[in-house]
């Protein structure tokens, strides 16, 4: 009864487009709308979805994204851990596309090296929880979005309980040390793991599935070994590399074919040159 | 007889100058380490013809040999 009553609603305050197969709704109206009726705005907006209602929001994502794959994304759960350079821009572009839920971890706290490249880091947040700045954004950018916060560097025994309740595991780490590990858990949850890294201008990124062909190589020794460390990070790659796993998750998540399973995608943002390496 | 090859990240200052180096038959990507004074140990993954490959993988006219050090940053 209520349910219905939602709907009504929702018809009530969206809009019909002579071109377009859908209504619209403002974010404004949806999350109004979910308040009277005691719905989460996450909730909400995945019933608007499943009513061929979209939320004003994503109309421009129309129609690249079909209703369907909208509802696919509003309904998923992404595990990001890493929530500096490569993370926060993940964070960014899958939010404003219309993922659900994130799970989001980091143990860090911004300092000013991170500012060259960290889309989350401002002048203002210089000493601040990574991860509570991550909500922050995430609540202005997108308010239908569910977000639990991890302000810590997870280890091994924390790792499973976390991974089993996502759909995807997205490895946005600094240094090398600790990628073996969440892919080792990734591949235990027979999750997909999309990993990217990057050292000056050079940037890589692949798709893991269980039992599948990993970059793992790259990733030996410990953290200070890593090229960036002589290097540095530089913005170009950094957000370059972090679109390039936001596509690939909107591709899992949606049901197309993964683009970089058993593969390295290598980018350099100096010499503009992209390879697709088989692992 | 030639092959190509690309050296990434902190190997790019070992790499030839136009990214063309002459090598003779028996060659493997370990023996091209050493002709351009690579550190082997530097080096952690090894591509042929844009295939993951070992160290002593026999190399051939116009192969394309990418090298790489650790990399993990983000």
């Amino acid at each position: 009864m209520k349910k219905k009553s939602f709907h009504s609603e929702l018809r009530n305050n969206s809009d019909e487009l002579s071109d377009k197969p859908f209504q619209t709704i403002s974010s404004s109206l949806l999350l109004q709308t979910a308040d009277i009726f005691r719905l989460s705005p996450h909730q909400a907006q995945i019933q608007a979805l499943k009513a061929n209602i979209l939320p004003e929001r994503y109309l421009r994502n129309t129609p690249s994204l079909s209703m369907n794959k909208q509802i696919l994304l509003a309904e998923s759960r992404v595990f990001l851990i890493g929530l500096g350079g490569l993370g926060g821009y993940i964070l960014e572009i899958l939010a404003r596309t219309g993922v659900g839920e994130f799970i989001l971890a980091d143990g860090d706290h911004f300092e000013e090296s991170n500012l060259n490249r960290q889309i989350l880091g401002t002048t203002e947040s210089i000493g601040q929880s990574k991860a509570f700045e991550a909500e922050k954004r995430i609540k202005s950018v997108n308010p239908f979005c569910n977000a639990r916060i991890i302000p810590e560097f997870l280890d091994h025994s924390a790792l499973p309980a976390l991974i089993q309740s996502t759909d995807l595991v997205i490895d946005a780490l600094g240094g090398i040390k600790f990628r073996p590990t969440l892919l080792d858990q990734a591949s235990k949850a027979d999750l997909p793991l999309i990993t990217g890294f990057v050292a000056g201008t050079t940037g890589l990124a692949s798709t893991v599935y269980p039992q599948g062909k990993s970059p793992s190589a790259f990733w030996q020794g410990d953290d200070l070994q890593g090229a960036e460390n002589i290097l540095g990070n530089m913005a170009t790659i950094v957000s370059m590399i972090a679109t390039i796993q936001a596509s690939e998750a909107i591709r899992i998540i949606t049901q197309g074919t993964p683009r970089l399973r058993d593969k390295v995608l290598v980018a350099d943002s100096e010499n503009l040159t992209f390879e697709l390496l088989e692992l | 007889m030639k092959i190509q090859v690309s050296c990434f990240a902190t190997l790019s200052k070992y790499a030839p100058d136009d990214g063309n180096l002459d090598i003779e038959k028996g060659d493997t990507p370990e023996s091209v380490f050493k002709k351009l004074s690579i550190p082997s140990e530097e080096v952690k993954v090894i591509f042929v013809n844009g295939q993951s490959s070992k160290r002593d993988t026999l190399l051939k006219e116009n192969d394309r040999l990418g090298i790489f050090p650790a990399i993990g940053g983000g």
